[in-house]
């Protein structure tokens, strides 16, 4: 009829239009950020009271319900009366063990209110001990927690059972060293339980390097956690671990971010076990100490912390110690957020800590008495305190020649002041002060940006936006290709812009010296703190030129001559003065290194005689000295 | 804030007397010591130097018998009333020397460097620097101080040395100048264009000992004064006095001389640079000793709520006067007049009062 014209179903496609409809399709996922409903705090901590309380009082009940039952039983044996009341007692004994069952879950429940991951102690019940971890695990949904029961052959038996990750550990060494042993040469002659059970296992039964009892849950779980097997024994309120460690790990491979042509090609590796053994490879002395902490409350972190013992000021190991154990954070991703948590000016760009992948960077420094700190699954060893100059010196430094390394140092110090300050000298000159530039020199700048239709601090703005894409794509892109991105990008970008008339050529020139004399300073965090500075130099040399450029410097200057590295001033030996130890901005000859940095107050502050040369002092090789 | 006890050595103590003394040498000052002592203007500058250094000598044999900065000294040896006018005095004499620097070095950088900038903006300019810088603490403006003094000094040194091709040395003749009395009396002793020196005496418990605070009078000022009579020497032999007198920046005009050949040319560029460090400098040092007597007088925990404030009212005052004209009027005034009271009667006040107590055999508690 008249339902299907024009009229009615522009009706009907307005009337759909403008009025809700339930969506059909599911409602999506929303993640509440603060739900209304949720309860206060003060609630929670009520309402965890009362199921405590209630808990106890169940227990309570129990008590007395088994105190009434000894007490009966007590007065039936002594009666002597044991025909017509044992039948009775066996059925309340029966019915109290039922109850006793019933409670073991409320058991639980309180005794995990009570902080499971706490210092909780292992119990003497197999059974109980695997609902704990089952509990602390969040079995069944983790999936690689492994629990393997055995039988000890012994009299009576010794139920085993043994608990590890899957992945964290060497199943070699597990299958060898645990399970073969325990299974294989158990005896039913033997009665393991006479005596320490846990003993006599370690003792006859576990040929492994290393094993540790422990008592309570949070070790227990402390060793899971590092890939070892925990055996749990029924009967036993104790365990084992069993130093069984083997997950994978990138082996020991060339530094990829310090590379040096005369210098260790070792680098560090993710392993803290590696690298601390990579380490004691180049110190082998007795006094290197490596203690370790945990850091992070989730995460568990390993972090190391090495020194010299009868060098390094204790004072600085002290504080260093006091600062890591004062980190409270649920984890812990890098060495770099440690130091982040422990230094003291975090929110300057300027590095406070020498990160290397080098063992052989690591050595000399701890030597000196500086304290090195290592976090499990970082390859970066932060080694503290150090001063500004520290970030200039290259781990070759002192494998080459005098001459060659002064030669190198100062090219360093030289690149990290065009690096900062070329840009900004460039636009303060050729903006502000051109009297300053030669003749010749200013017709040919005035004659390469005479098509160019933006101003010079535009230019050179684009081109250090465009310099630092590049560097930060170079990085980021996988492999060869970040190379290539590099080169295609430098080159054809740089020589399409000059065509296109959007910069000049000499602003192309100031930018690729600063970028490439930034790229000699060998710490990587320095540099980015350079690039940063410049960048802040720039900005007010447009705006202020000499004058702007002047002040940012001196500003800079007082910021680094105030900052302080772990305590000692960051400008030392230069600002304080303190005894150089020529070692600076040029290095003396190794055999006149003969004080340790004045800085660092070490407890021992020579590091080699004043004559280090004895044989300068001996009669040369005669004939017959030959063996 | 740092102003702990015992942190500040030798090298801070140098830089600190350096860097406020060396200031002057970018201002007008040596144009007018050139216009009242004539050729003989070097000597003045030797004289007022030398005099300054004698009473820096009297301070710091009052600062061996009785330990403590000045404001400790005072209350000891001439009790807490006289203390509070001597500090306050000094407050006044330190405020009014960042103003002045204030003011010059406002003025230098837009006759200068920037033509084309605001006035208005090159004194908020400086007070930013300076309030900025004053917050990091005496500790680390001394020690930037002292990384920056073999640059300004060698820099100072190596435009010397090349202006030797405008060196007329006959323009030192006649060489009594306004006469030689007129030069080490009226025009030396008696001009305190080192103002900023009893600094030492102001903090003096932040260095680490007498022995410090000795060295730095000797090699700080020693080395202030040879670069300063040494420019005064060459500004005389480069433009004559007639003309030397006439120059409003003596020493960057002497910069924008230089002309070795062509690629070394008016480098008077690259000193604006150095002139802009040690002006600020120098202003952060004057006004952090004037807000460090304060705090001591007035027992304050710290100083940083002080700083902007202080800031902002001494780059008002430093707008206040109309023109240089003015400017150059109000400190001769200071420098001819009340600033010789600092200098010269406080030292001697405190010294002659050190001798009576040591008489009497009477102590002072210490701090």
């Amino acid at each position: 009829m008249i339902t299907n014209n024009v009229i009615t179903n522009g009706y009907y496609f307005l009337k759909k239009l403008l009025l809700y409809q339930p969506p059909s399709d599911p409602p999506p996922f929303v993640l509440e950020e603060t739900p209304d409903n949720k309860p206060s705090k003060s609630d929670q901590v009520t309402g965890e009271l009362e199921n405590s309380f209630q808990n106890l009082e169940t227990f309570l009940r129990y008590a007395n319900r088994v105190i009434a039952f000894l007490t009966k039983a007590n007065m039936s044996l002594s009666q002597g009366q044991y025909s017509d009341k044992t039948k009775n007692l066996k059925i309340e004994y029966q019915a109290l063990e039922k109850q006793q069952s019933e409670l073991e879950p409320i058991l639980l429940a309180y005794q995990s209110g009570q902080g499971v991951t706490g210092e909780r102690s292992l119990s003497t019940s197999l059974e109980e001990n695997r609902q704990i971890i089952e509990t602390l695990y969040h079995l069944p949904l983790n999936k690689d927690i492994v629990f393997r029961e055995i039988d000890i052959a012994s009299d009576p038996l010794v139920k085993t059972m043994a608990v590890f990750i899957d992945g964290m550990v060497d199943t070699k060494i597990q299958n060898y060293a645990i399970f073969q042993p325990l299974m294989l040469l158990g005896s039913d002659q033997r009665r393991l339980y006479d005596g320490d059970l846990v003993d006599n296992i370690i003792r006859k039964y576990l040929p492994t390097n290393q094993v540790q009892r422990v008592v309570n849950f949070a070790k227990l779980q402390e060793g899971i956690n590092n890939g070892d097997t925990a055996l749990i024994f029924d009967g036993v309120a104790e365990a084992i671990l069993v130093n069984t460690k083997g997950w994978e790990h990138r082996s020991i491979e060339k530094p990829s971010t310090e590379p040096t042509v005369r210098g260790s090609q070792s680098g560090f590796t993710e392993n803290l076990r590696t690298n601390t053994t990579l380490i004691r490879t180049i110190m082998r002395n007795s006094d290197l100490v490596t203690e370790l902490f945990k850091v992070g409350r989730r995460s568990q972190t390993t972090v190391a912390m090495l020194y010299m013992k009868s060098v390094a000021n204790p004072k600085l190991v002290a504080e260093i110690k006091r600062r890591i154990q004062g980190v409270c954070t649920d984890d812990l991703e890098s060495s770099g957020t440690l130091i982040q948590f422990i230094e003291d000016h975090p929110l300057l760009p300027f590095p406070q800590s020498l990160s290397t992948e080098r063992p052989d960077r690591v050595g000399p420094h701890l030597s000196e008495g500086r304290v090195a700190l290592i976090v499990d699954g970082n390859p970066y060893i932060h080694i503290l305190p150090v001063s500004f100059f520290t970030f200039f010196h290259a781990s070759e430094d002192f494998s080459l020649p005098l001459p060659i390394a002064n030669f190198q140092r100062i090219l360093r110090f030289f690149g990290a002041l065009i690096a900062t300050v070329l840009p900004a000298l460039y636009i303060a000159i050729s903006y502000f002060h051109v009297e300053a530039l030669p003749t010749q020199l200013l017709l040919t700048i005035a004659g390469s940006r005479e098509d160019i239709p933006f101003p010079a601090w535009f230019e050179v703005l684009i081109m250090e936006i465009s310099f630092e894409l590049i560097r930060e794509a170079g990085v980021r892109v996988p492999g060869i290709l970040g190379t290539t991105i590099g080169i295609v990008g430098a080159i054809i970008l740089g020589q399409a812009a000059i065509t296109a008339h959007i910069v000049s050529p000499a602003v192309v020139v100031v930018i690729a010296i600063t970028g490439l004399a930034s790229f000699t300073i060998p710490e990587y965090l320095m540099s980015s703190a350079i690039r940063v500075v410049r960048f802040l130099l720039l900005l007010f040399s447009i705006y202020m030129g000499l004058v702007g450029l002047a002040t940012i410097l001196l500003w800079l200057t007082v910021i680094l001559c105030s900052m302080k590295s772990f305590g000692m001033p960051y400008m030392v030996p230069i600002a304080p003065r303190t005894i150089a130890g020529f070692d600076v901005i040029v290095r003396g000859p190794v055999y006149s290194q003969n004080q340790r940095p004045d800085a660092l107050n070490t407890i021992d502050q020579k590091r080699q005689p004043q004559i280090s040369r004895l044989w300068k002092k001996k009669q040369p090789a005669e004939k017959g000295d030959e063996e | 804030m740092s102003f702990k006890n015992d942190r500040m050595g030798t090298a801070e103590g140098i830089a600190l007397i350096f860097t406020m003394t060396i200031t002057t040498v970018f201002v007008t000052l040596p144009s007018e010591i050139v216009e009242a002592s004539g050729e003989l203007g070097w000597l003045s500058e030797i004289a007022s130097d030398l005099s300054t250094m004698a009473m820096l000598f009297l301070f710091i044999y009052v600062l061996e018998r009785f330990p403590g900065d000045l404001f400790h000294v005072s209350t000891c040896l001439l009790g807490r009333l006289c203390a509070c006018l001597i500090s306050i005095y000094y407050v006044i004499m330190f405020f009014s020397v960042a103003i002045l620097l204030l003011r010059d070095f406002s003025e230098n950088t837009l006759f200068a460097a920037l033509p084309e900038l605001d006035f208005h903006s090159a004194v908020g300019w400086y007070a930013v620097s300076v309030g900025f810088i004053l917050y990091f603490g005496i500790e680390g403006i001394a020690r930037a101080a002292y990384i920056i003094l073999p640059f300004s000094a060698g820099g100072m040194i190596l435009t010397f040395v090349l202006l030797f091709p405008h060196y007329k040395p006959y323009y030192l003749f006649p060489w009594q100048g306004t006469g030689i009395t007129n030069a080490l009396i009226k025009n030396g002793v008696l001009v305190a264009t080192n103002a900023a020196a009893p600094l030492l005496a102001v903090i003096a418990k932040s260095f680490q000992s007498i022995r410090v605070l000795r060295a730095a009078a000797i090699f700080g000022l020693g080395g202030s004064m040879l670069i300063k009579s040494i420019a005064i020497l060459i500004l005389i032999m480069v433009f004559g006095t007639s003309t030397a007198t006439e120059r409003t920046l003596p020493f960057f005009e002497m910069t924008r001389l230089i002309s070795l050949n062509r690629y070394i040319q008016r480098i008077d560029s690259i000193f604006i640079m150095l002139w802009v460090i040690a002006g600020i400098l120098g202003i952060a040092i004057s006004l952090y000793m004037g807000l460090y007597l304060i705090t001591r007088l007035v027992n304050l925990p710290t100083m940083k709520p002080l700083i902007p404030l202080v800031t902002l009212l001494l780059a008002q005052f430093s707008m206040l006067p109309p023109d240089s004209a003015s400017v150059r009027a109000l400190e001769s005034i200071l420098v001819k007049g009340y600033f010789l009271i600092g200098i010269y009667v406080i030292p001697i006040l405190l010294f002659a009062a050190t001798l009576l107590k040591e008489k009497w055999g009477t102590k002072c508690a210490s701090e």
